[in-house]
């Protein structure tokens, strides 16, 4: 069975033309209609309940106190008994005809199927310049955002298979107006994503609630998304992050080991060693923690004396036998 | 959420009082070794990056607000280890954390010590998240246990908390081995090409040598007094107990037991995310109103904090320094006694340490302790207005 939820917000005209549409293509398949409405002013989901009695197949799912297209959405899916899952816009501007071809992908194997209007055979209709440029570039950022690419991950108009919203469902943020994003940036990989043309209508009727605060909405999204991505990176690349780490550091600090290895390996170098420090150094004047070691050997060490003042930090190297304690500058 | 920037920018003013009180008392020794980045007795990473700061005029005070900051706001990580509480449970383990002496005392100086106890603290709430999967984490977990141990050596103290998280994720046995061992051999390897940071590290950490058993033990409640400002201490080592935590009792014994080694008021802040991880499984455990635990945690801090706050008045260093700077005092100071790093963070000049040789080529020599051959000397002169004998050649 498919279910196609519609989220309504001031559309009772519309839905008096959609729903009809919408049964006489789904005719022979079994379906039902789940119209999810904000509590509209204009009583769409009055409207819908005449509706449902006229079509058996009509639910109505009125919310009050909760706004918001992308978690509509996610409470109709939620009560939906359907396999295939749909949403569609309830102004006219989405042609009924194509669910069947949605659902024709589902069923042939795809996990999710997005009518897109920028596939070969698909449009944005008569969109204005601006409208248009700042829906390409919305769909550009958006499209490279998620781990998996589809064309227009913006479209309102799509169907997913149920026990694939049911895995991502925990995950998805219904908050906004893009759910299909949503939804797309939680696709497990390897899902398999078919795509349908869509030829963008005009609305029949009412306004459109494409406003600034949807904008302001869509940039967070796509940054949340964005900032998810960036985690999973990090959380798969930190073993490779470890493995180069470790071994860089083991290459930096193998070379003074391994020059000084002989005051670890024999003490008696180590304690003569130490002795002419400790001579040279009372000599000097010099602080013992100014004293960089370099490479030791059985008669000499060869050293760095720093001064370590603030800005400036001048040092000078230097041969310290130690048997008698001599210091001579490097040459 | 409302709340949550005000209670963020309450938590930054305390935190900036707190790094104010501990600018009045100027670089301490420990401090100016970790902002010169000299290279005795700890690892470099955490002194490499407070040196990159180092030709800024204000690199003290940049660093006492950072780190003030960390401690201070670090409260919102024992926040969310308590997370399983109620909220006037969570409101008092918070409470403890920054109330606490130790942070008081802590919060705003230059020490590697600050940093661990941060670290430890990350480490003490991914264990008692058990909720969280540590097979997430558990690469990253390896990379920041090699930070933590480049950091100072003591951080090897929590070893045991390490094991327990990375025994926790569903990783290969070799790649747990990896991440716990792999930062130790690499740390064992900085140590074999840096013979004189292990030899400082030991020969600071004897400083107890001399001290008997019993000023041993009395320095051990000493510290769980201050970090936890004693109630907390209590209830945090009565929490552990309760629930057998054993990994956090293993890390507190190892603690301990460096005490034992080397005593420090500053340590304290090693152990108190065990003490608020504590607190957090006594009160899973007994409901004990918020109020019982803050109020006697406050008063405590109270009456410690005069006899643990570092001085309120800068060192002589930086008197005698900028002195001499506009004196255009060129050639060697020599200092007699024993002097600290601030020496060298304050100064401009050569230090070196007193030898009668040496005074041909000096031209100040600073008295920490009584010089009277300086009397003698005919060509040096004092300075006058100095809070230390300190001579100059004529």
């Amino acid at each position: 069975m498919i279910s196609v939820v519609l989220p309504t917000f001031n559309e009772a005209e519309n839905l008096e033309r959609l729903i009809p549409q919408i049964a006489d293509v789904l005719r022979d398949l079994p379906h039902e209609i789940i119209i999810v409405d904000d509590d509209s002013p204009d009583r769409t989901w009055q409207a819908a309940e005449r509706l449902s009695q006229t079509h058996k197949q009509v639910r109505v799912l009125r919310r009050v106190g909760r706004r918001g297209l992308s978690a509509a959405v996610v409470e109709g899916f939620q009560m939906a008994q359907g396999d295939v899952l749909a949403v569609m816009d309830s102004d006219g501007q989405h042609d009924p005809r194509l669910l069947t071809e949605l659902n024709r992908a589902i069923q042939a194997g795809a996990h999710l199927a997005v009518a897109s209007r920028y596939i070969r055979g698909g449009s944005t209709g008569k969109w204005g310049g601006l409208r248009l440029l700042i829906s390409k570039m919305g769909t550009f950022l958006a499209r490279h955002a998620p781990r998996v690419t589809v064309t227009d991950p913006m479209s309102g108009y799509f169907a997913l298979r149920r026990t694939m919203f049911r895995t991502i469902a925990a995950d998805v943020h219904p908050q906004g107006f893009k759910i299909l994003l949503e939804i797309v940036a939680h696709l497990p990989r390897g899902s398999r994503v078919a795509e349908v043309p869509l030829t963008f209508r005009e609305r029949w009727s009412g306004r459109s609630k494409f406003s600034l605060r949807v904008q302001f909405q869509f940039a967070w999204q796509l940054l949340r998304i964005i900032a998810g991505r960036m985690r999973e990176f990090l959380w798969e690349a930190q073993w490779v992050v470890l493995f180069l780490v470790f071994l860089g550091t083991a290459a930096v600090l193998a070379r003074p080991a391994w020059q000084l290895r002989i005051l670890a390996l024999d003490s008696r170098v180590r304690a003569q060693a130490q002795q002419a420090l400790r001579t040279i150094t009372d000599e000097q004047g010099w602080i013992l923690s100014d004293i960089v070691m370099v490479s030791a050997s059985e008669r000499a060490m060869r050293f760095y004396h720093r001064e370590h003042r603030r800005g400036r930090d001048p040092k000078t190297c230097h041969i310290l036998r130690y048997d008698p304690p001599t210091l001579i500058p490097c040459s | 959420m409302r709340r949550t920037p005000l209670v963020v920018l309450g938590l930054e003013a305390y935190a900036l009082v707190l790094a104010w009180l501990q600018s009045l008392g100027g670089v301490r020794t420990d401090e100016a070794k970790y902002l010169l980045n000299i290279p005795y007795p700890h690892p470099p990473l955490g002194r490499f990056i407070f040196h990159l700061t180092e030709a800024w005029p204000f690199q003290e005070l940049f660093w006492r607000v950072a780190l003030a900051t960390l401690v201070v706001q670090a409260v919102w990580l024992v926040w969310m280890m308590a997370k399983t509480l109620p909220l006037r449970d969570r409101i008092a383990v918070c409470g403890v954390w920054i109330c606490s002496a130790a942070v008081l005392t802590q919060a705003g100086s230059i020490m590697l010590a600050v940093l661990t106890g941060l670290q430890g603290l990350v480490l003490v709430a991914l264990f008692i998240r058990r909720d969280i999967d540590a097979t997430r984490y558990a690469g990253w977990l390896a990379v920041f246990w090699g930070c933590c141990l480049f950091t100072a050596f003591q951080a090897i103290l929590y070893l045991p908390l390490v094991i327990a998280l990375f025994a926790r994720s569903r990783v290969p046995l070799w790649f747990r081995v990896f991440g716990i061992v792999g930062p130790i051999v690499l740390i064992a390897l900085y140590v074999l090409g840096h013979p004189l940071a292990a030899a400082s590290f030991i020969l600071v950490r004897g400083d107890n040598a001399g001290l008997t058993v019993a000023a041993r033990l009395a320095g051990i409640v000493a510290i769980w007094g201050i970090a936890g400002s004693v109630w907390g201490a209590v209830l945090g080592l009565a929490g552990m107990l309760m629930k057998r935590a054993w990994t956090l009792l293993l890390t507190a014994a190892l603690l301990s037991a460096y005490i034992v080694l080397t005593y420090h008021d500053y340590y304290a802040i090693l152990f108190l995310p065990l003490i608020v991880a504590g607190v957090t499984l006594a009160l899973r455990q007994w409901p004990i109103p918020a109020t019982v635990i803050i109020v006697p945690v406050i008063l405590a801090t109270i009456l410690l904090y005069p006899p643990l706050k570092h001085r309120l008045t800068p060192d002589e260093s930086r008197i005698i320094a900028p002195a001499l700077t506009a004196r255009h005092a060129t050639g060697a100071v020599l200092l007699t006694g024993t002097f600290g790093h601030q020496w060298q963070y304050e100064s401009d000049l050569t230090l070196r340490r007193f030898r009668p040789e040496l005074l041909k080529n000096a031209q100040v020599v600073v008295c920490l302790q009584a010089c009277p051959e300086m009397k003698k000397q005919k060509a040096w002169v004092t300075m006058a207005d100095m809070p230390l004998e300190v001579w100059v050649k004529r």
